[in-house]
Order: structure tokens, then sequence, then C-alpha cells
């Protein structure tokens, strides 16, 4: 009896992982790939047709339109949401910085508020008329308050991408934080007998220093950038925007599946954004020459 | 020419703490200076104020007759070695040695060249491609070194660069560390809180205590005329016993009252201090060194002291031994290992007089005899 105990403790420790992964991890995915080789109407309707669905994809419009879109978001997240983080994060690295708990709390705190109040918020701040944003730049720079963000197409990518910004670039930031905070200190004093300036220091120690964390940060991003569902769904509606220049790769697989009701094209879709992100980091990751050094 | 000087320097940080006090120092063109002392008595701020890593807060430091306070440390042309080492950890040896001359904007033959050429006599030059990861303490050490050999700096810091290694590389380097300053004749500053470095590297040791230097000399002058308790205790291992004493009036010449026994001093000619019998009287203090205690059968029967073994420990040819006086006062004496003595057991130990150090109620040294 001791024995079987023994024997048997094992599987039962690892019992509620394996079913649960297997019923919610392995199954969907499974079925998802089976799905994605079946035209669909509804749940019940099903109808093989291979690979038809992924070369229908190939040559959909609106499927890449929903590329660029999403290209164009992940690039401007990237680009611009990444530096700022960075930039944040060294500001408030110093020490005779006053406040800088402050700061780096108000900077992290749009994350502690739920993506639909967010949106709500912004949608608030982006309204024609009496928005603060028109409003801002009304004041500032003199321009015309009636400027509709949300329903100009070229727009609506920019907003999207700002509102972005103010979300996710305080979240970044405590990424970078982390990582400058493990910057050895002597390497700075070393180089600064060494004779380098602030701008060789941050080249020559920082950026080497923070390296892993910097190409973690930007392959998530791209990666959370591809994804991009939840904050255009609420900012736009179902609609993808005026003359889809808010549709994404997941909104547009939202659309054909629980719209439409081809779950069969929606998984096509899924499966091959996944493939698009894995390359994507995959290019990235070379680049960077990530794994292949010994230290 | 780059005789460093501090003159009446002070350190006091933003909250109060006065890390130097009225630093008076000068450094010789050349020289090779150990600054020494317990952790936190002020030595490696000095350094760093030396270095402009810390700002002076009063005072002046002049570099080659230069006041150099408000200079940036890159226009100092100093070198330094850290403690970590401090190698950039993602570029190669070789990046590393070059680093200080591209930051120079020499030209990139010549920085080559001069890199290669202290690989070469650090004997670096098959790692020149390895990152410091991969290297051993000993070799990152000499990276260290080369790092700062290559600029030809003005002067050379050290802030204990041989801590994180272990003993017996420690000594080589040490060896290694004190011949490449005497080929380079550069001046050099060596911190450490390690006496033996301090004494068998440096042509003078300056002693710090509490922020405070309190003697300046040769390695030798030091260990035989140390100004304080402080000095002739922290100097020489194993330590200088430092066990009070009185004197006592007495015909013949000055007596002390040493546990409880009475040690004649001679007529005031044996001993290195200028004994008057005012300066006798003022001593509180006797100094022994350990290996200072002699035979007795080779002193007076005036000249002994009696105590009770309390523990040996065999040194190979020599033993310790922690002796118990009457007074219960310990003496650590290093006798010969010929007749091993067991603990309980009574023995006397002899004094020489003239291997004595007496010391005053504040401290101080009783002035010592010249010559």
């Amino acid at each position: 009896m001791p024995l079987r105990t023994a024997r048997t403790a094992p599987y039962l420790f690892l019992a509620p992982f394996v079913l649960s992964f297997l019923i919610f991890g392995a199954y969907p995915i499974i079925r998802s790939v089976m799905l994605s080789f079946y035209i669909t109407s509804g749940p019940e309707a099903q109808h093989f047709v291979g690979l038809d669905n992924y070369l229908h994809l190939l040559q959909d419009p609106d499927f890449w339109t929903a590329v660029r879109n999403t290209a164009t978001f992940a690039l401007g997240s990237v680009l611009l949401q990444l530096p700022l983080s960075l930039g944040l994060a060294l500001l408030l690295n110093r020490a005779d910085i006053r406040g800088r708990n402050v700061f780096r709390f108000i900077f992290f705190s749009p994350n502690l508020m739920g993506l639909v109040f967010s949106a709500l918020l912004f949608m608030l701040i982006l309204a024609p008329r009496f928005g603060l944003l028109n409003a801002a730049l009304h004041a500032l720079f003199g321009l015309p308050s009636t400027t509709r963000w949300l329903s100009t197409p070229s727009l609506v990518m920019p907003a999207l991408i700002m509102v972005a910004l103010w979300l996710y670039t305080g979240f970044n930031m405590v990424y970078f934080l982390a990582a400058l905070q493990a910057v050895d200190g002597e390497l700075y004093e070393a180089a600064t007998i060494d004779g380098a300036g602030r701008w060789a220091q941050f080249w020559h120690v920082t950026l080497p220093g923070i390296r892993p964390v910097l190409i973690f940060v930007v392959v998530l991003s791209t990666i959370g950038s591809f994804q991009l569902f939840e904050l255009a769904f609420l900012l736009l509606g179902n609609s993808s925007g005026p003359d889809q220049a808010g549709l994404t790769i997941v909104m547009y697989l939202y659309q054909n599946g629980f719209l439409g009701g081809d779950l069969g094209y929606a998984a096509a879709i899924g499966w091959t954004l996944a493939l698009m992100v894995l390359l994507l980091a995959l290019v990235q990751l070379r680049i960077t020459g990530t794994g292949k050094e010994a230290r | 020419m780059a005789e460093i000087a501090f003159r009446n320097v002070n350190k006091i940080y933003p909250n109060g703490f006065q890390a130097v006090h009225r630093l008076d120092l000068s450094i010789a063109d050349g020289e090779f200076l150990v600054m020494v002392g317990p952790s936190g008595c002020g030595k490696s701020t000095t350094l760093r104020m030396l270095a402009g890593l810390e700002t002076i807060s009063s005072g002046d430091l002049l570099i080659a007759g230069h006041r150099v306070n408000d200079l940036h440390p890159r226009a100092r042309n100093i070198a330094m070695v850290f403690q970590s080492y401090a190698l950039y950890p993602h570029k190669t040896v070789q990046g590393n040695i070059e680093f200080p001359l591209r930051m120079a904007r020499l030209p990139a033959a010549e920085v080559k060249t001069r890199a290669l050429e202290v690989a070469r006599m650090l004997e670096l030059e098959p790692l020149l491609q390895r990152k410091p990861g991969l290297l051993s303490g000993g070799q990152r050490q000499r990276v260290a070194m080369a790092r700062a050999l290559v600029r030809d700096p003005v002067a050379f810091l050290m802030d204990e660069p041989l801590s994180n290694l272990d003993a017996k590389l420690r000594v080589q380097m040490r060896a290694e560390i004190a011949a490449l300053q005497r080929r380079t004749g550069t001046t050099t500053v060596y911190v450490t809180h390690d006496q033996v470095e301090a004494m068998t590297m440096g042509d003078r040791v300056a002693v710090f205590k509490d922020g405070l230097l309190q003697q300046v000399d040769t390695p030798q002058q030091l260990f035989e005329r140390p100004v304080n308790t402080f000095v002739a205790g922290f100097i020489g291992s194993p330590s200088m016993n430092l066990i009070t004493a009185r004197r006592e009036p007495a015909g013949g010449g000055p007596v002390l009252v040493v546990a409880g026994e009475r040690i004649s001093l001679g007529k005031g000619m044996e001993t290195r201090f200028n004994l008057t019998d005012a300066d006798a009287e003022r001593v509180v203090c006797l100094g022994l060194r350990p290996e200072d205690v002699v035979d007795p059968q080779l002193v007076g029967e005036d000249r002994r002291l009696h105590g009770r073994v309390a523990l040996t420990e065999l040194l190979g040819r020599e033993q310790m031994v922690y002796l118990d006086l009457r007074d219960g006062t310990r003496l650590v004496a290093r006798l010969h290992a010929d007749r091993r003595l067991k603990a309980g057991e009574e023995i006397a130990v002899g004094i020489d007089p003239a291997r004595l150090y007496l010391f005053q109620a504040d401290g101080r040294a009783l002035p010592y005899r010249q010559g």
C-alpha cells in the first residue's frame, strides 16, 4: 500500500495542472487548428476546405488593411513609446530628482485603471468641440477645435497610438527602471574616470547593461501591439472606424468569427497572426543576436 | 611632475557626517603611497576626492601645483583601479583596455598599438578577445590594471584592488603591482585595510582613523616609532600588546609597575625614548610586540613578568602564547616552539626595555630619542 501511494502521489499532484491544461489549453489549440481547415456557419454547420481559408486570406484585401493598420500601430507604439519609457526611467532613476517615487507612481498609474474606464476617458478627451485635446490644441496652437479624431480616417491610428502611449509608457518605464537599477554603479565611475561623457556613458554602460530587458520589452511590446483589440473595440465599436482605419487583425478575426459566424476563417486569421508574431519575434532576436553570446 | 597635495581638506556629507578632517598630505612625484585604516576611516573618501568622484567640502587639492578641486575627473588624467574592477562586462578585454584611449579620441592605429603594448606587459595577449565574465579573478584584476596603465596617467589610484582575490593570488599580485609601479614610476595612491599590504608595498604609509590622518611615514618608521597607540596597535601582525602601566618612584632609574610586577627601565639609556623623570611620570600604557617578548634567562630578575598560559597556537617553528598575567591582564607572546607550552602552565617571560613602547594618557607616544 505505501509503495502504491508513493507511485501514484506525483501523478496526483500533477493532475490538477495537467488536466486543466489539457482541457483549457491543449484542446482549444488543437481544435482551433482543425477549425481553420473548415468553413463554418455558426457552431454546427462545418465544411472541410483544407487550406482554402489560408489561401483566401492571402488575397483578402480587408485582411491586408488590417495587417497594415496593425503594423502602423505596432511601429508607432514601439518607436514612440519605448524611447519615452526609457527617457522617463533614466530621469526617475536619478537620485537628485525630488519626489521621484511620486512621479514613478503617477506615470505607472494608468495601468491601475480598467481599460474600459481609460477608453471612456479618452472618448471624452478626444471628443470634438468639448474634448480636452482639441481645447488644448486650440489654446496652445490656435488649431480648430472641431477635429474629429475618431472619425477621420487619417487620425484614427494616431489617436490609438496616443492612447496606448498614455496607457503603457509608464508600465514599460518600470521594466527599464528595474534594469537601470541593476547596472553596477561603479561602471559609471570607471567610465567617468576613463573620460566618458554622459552620452558615451549611456552608449557604453547603460545601453549594454539594460540590453536584455530592452530586447524583452521590444519583443513584448511588438507582440502586444499586434494583438491590439480591446482599445480599438472600445473606442470605435464593431465598426472598426471610418474607412476601416481602425481595423486591426484581431478586430478582423472578431468580425469574421463572432459577427459573421465563420469561426473557421477566424481560426485561420488567428493562426496566421500567431505565425506572423512568431516570425517577427525571431527576426528581432536574430537582429539583436540574443542567445548567441556566452554572456 | 605630478606631486599631489592635500591642503587642509575636509569632507562633510550632506547629512552632516564628516568623513575627512583637516587633511594635510603631500605625495611626491613617483611615490607609492598606501592609505591604510579600518573601514570608515576616510581613506576611500580621500581617494575618491582625489579621483574627482567626491566633491571636496573645503581645503585645496593640488596636482602638479594646480588646484584641481573643481576639475572634472576626465580633466585630471588620473587612472583608477576599483575593488570590483568595474570592467565593462559586454566589452572584450581589448575593448576594455582601449576604452580610455577611444574616449580621448586618439587615432585608431595608436589606440591599438598602445593597448597591445600594455596587454603584452601584463601577459593578457591570449585573452584579448575574451569577455570579463570568462576571466578568473586574477585575470580581471590584470585587465583593470591594464586599463589604468594604458592611458599614461599622472597618477594611479587603487581602491582595495586585491581584496577580492584569494590569499595566494593576493601575495603574488602584491608583488606584481609593486614591481609594475617601480617600472613605470607613476605616482600611486593605494587604499587598503590590510596593514600587511601597506607595509610591503608602500614607499610611505598613511594611517587613518575616524577621518583623521594619524601618521604618515615609511613602513619601518611606522613600525619602530608609532606616534600613538592606534598606529602601534594597527601596524604589525600580530598586534602589539597594550598594557596599563604606571611609574613608581624608585632610586636607580625609572621603574614601571605592570600587572602588579616591577619592571626596571634602567637608567634611561636602554629604551628608545627620551626618559626624563617627568616623561616617565606620564606613562600610562606599555606597548610590547608579541615577537619582542624575550627569554627570561636573558634579562635580569627585575625585568620579568609572570603568568599562566591560557592558550597556545602552534605556527610551525614558533608558537603564539596567550598569557594571563598576575592581575588577569592578557599578554600575547610569540615564542620558540622548541618547548611546547600547555594551558595552565606557570611561566615567566622577559622584557627588554629597548623593545618597549611607552604611551601617555591621551594615547600619544612619549617623545622618541633622536637618531
